[in-house]
């Protein structure tokens, strides 16, 4: 019997401190089933003339290695343009994933909305 | 039935009612089934004869797109029509899309675009159309599901105004291809050659030519899915093969080492592999390895990495050399979004001591019958293929010394995020627990037992992970002087026969 898929909300709205920053809020699951829509959601923000953004992971239960690959593929394209991209507070759970994985060294993690604007502001 | 027989049954007059009422019941249902049998027999002799007259064949070779062209032609003909196009309609979206498109045929609904200007892109650009349930004269007739004749197009407030001559309508008919209260899509064609317009004759005639057309297009659609699953499921199983043929036959046979792997594919293609290969007569390197990508493309790169490993390994001691080479090839040779998790280690067989590396893979345990705990190694490390060497080169390098009666296990997350029912994870601790149990025991059977568990703790629920275990268990201690404590076993398959410098694999 085949589990129900399991969604992925996303919130996107530019960041209370700087109108430059757009701030992603994913709640659910990123894996092979909703990673489409976090592609689709990423490209029409780059699109529209982002380059810095805030994924905010505080609600994100899960991410697959589907997940990790896009997220991967947007970091290595918005640093290409200039920009940046940092992982806002992910759980346990999602950070003890990627810190495995070694992308503790690639991605700017971030445990509240002020570093991750500071940095975004300073390295980009 | 009469109530006569139904009393000698020794029944009551209430039961003998309601007995009676089930039996017609039952003999008004068998007459509605009879009726509806009937009714599908038509349908399909309908559809068989449009398909003889059209000369398709409905087999292995069908292919959806090709079909409902031929359709699409063989009706813009019989009406005598000058350009026709066939709509289908996605259930789940609610849009129409043309997919078979004959000669020069407008927009149905108004638009301005340069392109339609340009003969040689307009059926490119009309099958480009997404027409929404409702929206213009081709997504009215989806809604509505009935006809619709407009003898005089050009007058027609209904109908888009277009400024190139080419694609000015004086008629149109458009028809529902509808199979009793179910909708596929809308058939429509334009301007009857010469000098007249369509009229109810032509009407009637795309009408019937549209029910069978319907008929005809369920069943090619039918059809081609069924056929399309196969060409996977084919495709499937020759990927799984191929896999199955690249892992090692058997384990190396060691004096004093016990080897033993196991592999599992959640689905027919895993994202799992693991190695066993000689990097010089007196090293053994051993790998797992975890592809991200699923299916065939994953099974692609799982390929160029076994063999960029086995040939950057050779004659090399340190595994960090060796993954910083392949880090560089998988790079170059994969996208952005795949990366591969890797343990390798290369152990010095004579002294029991192993240098590995993991690339963002799981920990390696150690443990031993004396430990009461097992150790998890976690040396800092990154998964191939994401960044360039300069990062890369930062993964640590650790050297252990296996002692007598130690163990050391490499697995994938697959064993880790193996679920349940209530989707929890068997998780590192439940694994942890189990090694201790399983100390005195033979390398295979110590595999066993953890895969025991995992089944015991998911019950019967699939894995949607690959599951890969890798077991090295010190039988003997280190080799006594004279000894090189190698296995002479000539038995051992080409790849890990000593002289074996080149490998065929």
């Amino acid at each position: 019997m085949e589990a129900k898929p399991k969604p992925l909300a996303i919130d996107a709205k530019p960041c209370d401190q700087d109108a430059e920053i757009i701030v992603l809020a994913l709640s659910g699951y990123l894996d092979t089933h909703t990673v489409l829509d976090f592609d689709q959601a990423m490209n029409r923000r780059l699109e529209d003339g982002f380059v810095r953004f805030i994924v905010d992971a505080g609600n994100l239960n899960y991410i697959s290695s589907a997940g990790i690959g896009s997220l991967m593929r947007f970091v290595q394209e918005v640093r290409q343009r200039g920009g940046g991209l940092v992982l806002l507070q992910p759980s346990e759970r999602v950070y003890a994933v990627l810190d495995l994985l070694g992308f503790a060294l690639i991605f700017k993690f971030a445990s509240s909305i002020e570093e991750a604007v500071s940095f975004l502001r300073e390295k980009t | 039935m009469t109530l006569i027989s139904l009393a000698s049954y020794g029944l009551g007059a209430a039961a003998a009612v309601f007995l009676l009422r089930v039996a017609l019941d039952y003999r008004n249902r068998a007459a509605e089934m009879e009726r509806l049998h009937q009714a599908l027999r038509e349908e399909r002799a309908a559809a068989l004869d449009l398909l003889n007259r059209i000369g398709l064949r409905v087999d292995s070779a069908l292919d959806l797109d090709g079909s409902l062209e031929i359709i699409a032609d063989y009706i813009v003909e019989a009406t005598d029509a000058e350009a026709g196009a066939i709509f289908l309609l996605d259930p789940a979206t609610r849009v129409l899309q043309a997919r078979a498109v004959v000669g020069m045929f407008p927009p149905m609904h108004q638009t301005s675009d340069y392109v339609l200007t340009k003969r040689k892109y307009l059926a490119e650009r009309i099958k480009r159309d997404r027409v929404e349930v409702g929206e213009g004269i081709v997504g009215f007739v989806a809604k509505t599901g009935e006809s619709l004749l407009i003898a005089d197009a050009l007058s027609d407030p209904r109908v888009p105004k277009v400024s190139t001559d080419f694609l000015q309508m004086s008629s149109i008919i458009v028809a529902p291809l509808r199979i009793r209260q179910r909708i596929l899509g809308v058939f429509a064609v334009v301007n009857k050659r010469g000098e007249d317009s369509f009229d109810e004759r032509d009407l009637h005639l795309i009408q019937q030519l549209a029910e069978q057309a319907a008929l005809v297009v369920d069943m090619v659609r039918m059809y081609a899915e069924r056929a399309e699953q196969q060409r996977i499921e084919q495709e499937l199983r020759v990927a799984h093969e191929f896999q199955r043929m690249l892992l090692p036959r058997e384990a190396p046979r060691i004096d004093g080492l016990d080897v033993a792997a196991f592999s599992q594919p959640a689905r027919e293609i895993g994202g799992d592999s693991y190695d066993f290969f000689w990097v010089d007569p007196t090293h053994l390197g051993v790998a797992i390895v975890d592809v991200s990508g699923k299916g065939i493309p994953g099974a692609l790169v799982m390929a160029i990495v076994r063999s960029a490993l086995r040939a950057e390994a050779q004659g090399d001691l340190s595994p960090k050399a060796v993954l910083r080479r392949v880090n560089a090839r998988v790079l170059e040779d994969t996208q952005d979004n795949v990366f591969v998790t890797m343990t390798y280690g290369v152990i010095d067989v004579p002294t029991r001591r192993m240098r590995f590396v993991r690339a963002g893979h799981e920990p390696l345990i150690t443990w031993n019958a004396r430990d009461l705990h097992p150790r998890l190694l976690i040396p800092k490390g990154i998964a191939l293929g994401l960044v360039d060497d300069e990062t890369f080169s930062m993964i640590e390098e650790c050297e252990i010394s296996l002692k007598e009666g130690d163990t050391a296990l490499l697995y994938t997350d697959g064993v880790i995020e193996a679920m349940d029912a209530a989707s929890r994870e068997y998780g590192s601790e439940r694994l942890l627990s189990r090694l201790q149990e399983e100390q005195f025991r033979t390398a295979d059977d110590q595999i066993r037992g953890i895969l025991a568990d995992i089944n015991r703790f998911s019950a019967g629920i699939p894995q949607h992970d690959d599951i890969t275990l890798l077991a090295i268990r010190v039988l003997k201690a280190q080799a006594q002087a004279g000894e090189e404590g190698l296995s002479e076993d000539a038995s051992a398959p080409a790849a890990l026969k000593r002289e074996g410098a080149s490998h065929g694999a």
